[in-house]
């Protein structure tokens, strides 16, 4: 279930909501359990099996872990791997498989096939597996709470249904924040009940992510779909101005998730940590990430980059250190060679950034909307990379396709205004104060609601003759 | 003293809030809104089945199921297409509002299209051995375009090759300037046909070609229909404040026609049907709609018979050309089986052939190419 569907606001929403808070305190962390695993399987019931085993095998190893005496550090690994290998297996195997067929010619998935066939008489026909949702967000946080119970910073949960809760609490399941067992660990314990007055403040702040994505995001999706359908007749103007838009959607699309899963969290009586702190503004790549998915990059400081010496050691490794922690950052995003380029062009700019720019008296001089904008035109060719249309994509921006069709043109004026409206909300501070005011949610909720059941909106093709 | 700002209660507000949420999506799910959306022409989503564990669709179609029977459907449709138009992305639509009308896009323009149809028109006529006409209308948004915002109206710019194709094909007849200048009228504001002001100018346009003298149109018994809201407008899913009104006009002397679908035969004594205006298609108040094959015949009439290739396009248009033709048959590629060829058998004093079509048709409907061999 995705949080920008009538069937989550018009039924589950309402449901969960109003039935925590008038659940007695017993009953709440079941419920809670419950609900959220009717939210992870009514996408697809069977990944619910992948759910389950990541809280098996983090809850159980990490308690069994924990007697283990002098082979803890065993246990550590033997529970990572184990929580590691559905991830790998369904947002990796097949591009391994791509991959290591591409450079050798070798098909992994072919040669398993060949072999099941040969010890059982039969194949099983191994395909590219189709990746579950909020894979890559729940076995981050059984991971970092093996690691945290190994560090000792924190103490392994015996109940199997509070630990269930942590891993699956709805709200942020599927699209994070990645938050650590440690800063959930008294609030899944003590589970007060959410006052009034917090369930309102957490709907206000739901809706508004509701909007982002609904109203800004899934409009700018399409807006930059049509341009990179055919990046020929896009021309220039409409390479950049789709680039600029896929900057905007990504933004609104994904800090539009963690203002509802914050919000609904704050609904639930859980605080979550924030994700997003309008990144767009940073003067730096080092401001910007900073600001953006800071629960990713907490997570990857805390339990990659540290762990490998971090800023401890010396020059050329700590630069080594960089490289791998982005490098994985790409590959986390998602399993292909143009995240992990992604990834990569950050670590160089921001190892230059720290080399060059870093203390130096210069760097803090000029305009600070000027040290933004060149951040910004960083970060949007960064998404270039990200995005998959590298090449055809690059050259378009540049001219080698031309300018614009007319019609590209009329695409682009259409959205003109909503790309401005998008930059004022990225740039300016006009947002937290239209949050304020009384009548923004319930009008934004109700123009998500208009667009979800426009979406439905469909008459029959035919009848136009 | 600083005033406090009356609210409502945040429990009061959170509680009335969630159960409006609730009672919307119950009465999604248990007052279903009718199995047919007269405003979309299709079949509304039926409540979803008994979940199958392997062919998992249950989340898919309760989407689906909600997205159809939330109760004020229409209203915030209406809503989110308002914000659409308003903020100018009605260019991304299929309709697009203009100078007080909803119209159509550009129509994609293939020549080669148009001018393998016009060969093979030629190649169909040369069969009966009668002479052969083609009328196709400039669209409303190409009546349109130096009236409506520079931007959109460049884009009908794409309609001209076809325009300069006709023009250079010599059976195709051309519309009288006043279609072109004085395009207030000639189209419903709510709908993609010609009005009878249109399809009286195209009435006067033929008469020259097909031998006859124009009446005029106080000799035709004029009926109208207010209340109509057509496709374009239904497409654009706006509110439906907008409405035009359906005058129709026929000849005052006896009639019969006859509608030929599939194998079905049925017979009327008139070509206009007010009972139609009242159902989803109000356009099917000329000659009952469309049909495969339909024969009008008036046996008082001067000249002999006329037959008529065509879309709904000509709907408007044969009554008018009635007065003239003791029978027209007119044939529809949609609804029709069997090729154009077929109908010749049905005519001995076949005076002349017209292809009536909308450009989209011309341009884009492959069942006309199909058959016309």
């Amino acid at each position: 279930m995705v949080f920008s569907s009538l069937t989550y606001l018009l039924l589950f929403m309402p449901c969960v909501l109003l039935g925590y808070r008038l659940m007695p305190q017993k009953a709440r962390m079941p419920f809670l359990l419950a609900a959220s695993l009717l939210f992870y399987g009514w996408g697809s019931p069977r990944w619910l099996l992948l759910l389950v085993w990541c809280v098996l095998v983090s809850w159980g190893g990490t308690l069994l872990m924990t007697r283990g005496g002098k082979n803890r550090r065993v246990f550590l690994i033997l529970i990572i791997v184990l929580d590691l290998l559905p991830l790998f297996w369904f947002k990796y195997a097949g591009f391994f498989r791509d991959t290591i067929r591409d450079l050798t010619g070798w098909d992994g998935f072919a040669a398993a096939d060949a072999l099941l066939e040969r010890w059982f008489g039969r194949s099983p026909g191994i395909r590219t597996p189709v990746l579950p949702a909020g894979i890559s967000f729940f076995t981050f946080q059984a991971i970092s709470y093996v690691i945290d119970v190994w560090r000792r910073d924190s103490r392994p949960q015996r109940s199997p249904v509070i630990f269930g809760v942590y891993l699956s609490l709805f709200p942020q399941l599927v699209a994070g924040p990645i938050v650590r067992y440690i800063d959930l660990e008294k609030q899944l314990i003590e589970h007060p009940r959410p006052t009034w007055a917090q369930m309102r403040s957490g709907i206000r702040r739901f809706s508004i992510g509701l909007a982002k994505k609904v109203l800004l995001a899934d409009a700018l999706g399409r807006f930059w779909g049509q341009m990179n359908a055919d990046l020929s007749q896009a021309g220039a103007l409409g390479a950049w101005m789709g680039l600029l838009a896929f900057s905007f959607q990504i933004y609104f699309d994904f800090s539009g998730y963690s203002d509802m899963a914050i919000g609904l969290g704050e609904a639930l009586g859980f605080v979550f940590p924030e994700n997003f702190s309008r990144p767009y503004r940073a003067e730096s790549l080092t401001g910007f990430w900073r600001r953006w998915h800071i629960s990713l990059t907490t997570w990857f400081t805390e339990y990659v980059y540290i762990p490998l010496g971090g800023n401890r050691c010396s020059p050329w490794r700590r630069d080594l250190n960089v490289f791998l922690v982005w490098a994985l950052t790409g590959l986390w995003h998602g399993a292909g060679w143009h995240f992990v380029l992604w990834g990569l062009y950050f670590a160089v700019l921001l190892i230059l950034e720290k080399h060059f720019l870093h203390g130096r008296p210069f760097s803090n001089q000029g305009a600070p909307w000027v040290r933004r904008l060149i951040t910004f035109v960083i970060v949007m060719i960064g998404w270039g990379l990200f995005s998959g249309f590298g090449t055809p994509l690059f050259s378009a921006m540049v001219g080698l396709s031309g300018l614009a069709s007319s019609r590209t043109a009329l695409t682009c004026l259409a959205f003109v205004p909503l790309l401005v409206l998008c930059a004022v909300i990225s740039f300016a501070p006009v947002l937290p104060r239209i949050q304020e005011w009384r009548f923004t949610a319930p009008v934004l909720f109700l123009l998500c609601l208009a667009a979800l059941v426009s979406q439905g909106y469909a008459p029959f093709v035919y009848f136009q003759f | 003293m600083e005033k406090k700002k009356k609210s409502l209660p945040d429990s009061v507000a959170v509680i009335a809030g969630m159960l409006i949420l609730l009672v919307l999506g119950l009465a999604a799910v248990f007052c279903r809104g009718g199995e047919f959306s007269d405003w979309e022409r299709r079949y509304l989503a039926v409540r979803p089945d008994t979940p199958n564990l392997n062919t998992w669709t249950t989340d898919k179609e309760t989407e689906d199921f909600l997205s159809d029977h939330i109760p004020g459907r229409q209203a915030l449709i209406a809503l989110d297409s308002s914000g659409l138009f308003a903020t100018g992305r009605d260019s991304q639509l299929s309709t697009w509002y203009a100078s007080g009308s909803v119209i159509e896009p550009p129509v994609d323009i293939n020549t080669d299209t148009i001018s393998s149809k016009l060969r093979r028109f030629e190649k169909l006529a040369g069969k009966a051995g009668v002479p052969w006409y083609v009328l196709t209308p400039h669209t409303h948004g190409w009546l349109l375009r130096d009236r409506i915002f520079p931007v959109l109206g460049r884009q009908y710019r794409s309609e001209a090759p076809a325009y300069a194709e006709l023009d250079a094909c010599e059976n195709s007849v051309s519309m009288p300037g006043l279609f072109d200048s004085e395009p207030e009228g000639m189209y419903y504001t709510t709908d993609h046909h010609w009005t009878l002001q249109g399809a009286w100018q195209a009435y006067r346009a033929l008469a020259k070609p097909l031998g006859y003298t124009p009446l005029d149109l106080e000799e035709f018994r004029i009926t109208e229909y207010p209340g109509f809201r057509g496709t374009t407008l239904s497409r654009s899913g706006l509110p439906a404040i907008l409405q035009d009104t359906l005058v129709c006009a026929e000849p005052d002397s006896p009639v019969t026609v006859t509608f030929i679908d599939r194998d079905i035969e049925s017979t009327y004594d008139r070509l206009i049907f007010p009972e139609d205006t009242e159902t989803w298609d109000g356009y099917a108040v000329y000659l009952h709609g469309n049909h495969g094959t339909l024969i009008i015949e008036r046996p008082d009439a001067p000249e002999g018979t006329l037959i008529v290739f065509k879309d709904s396009m000509a709907n408007c248009l044969l009554p008018l050309l009635s007065a003239h033709f003791r029978r027209i048959i007119a044939v529809d590629a949609r609804y029709s089986s069997g090729v154009f060829s077929d109908v010749f058998a049905r005519s001995d004093d076949t005076k002349a052939i017209l292809f009536v079509y909308s450009l989209s048709s011309l341009a884009n409907d492959t069942e006309i190419t199909r058959k016309a061999k």
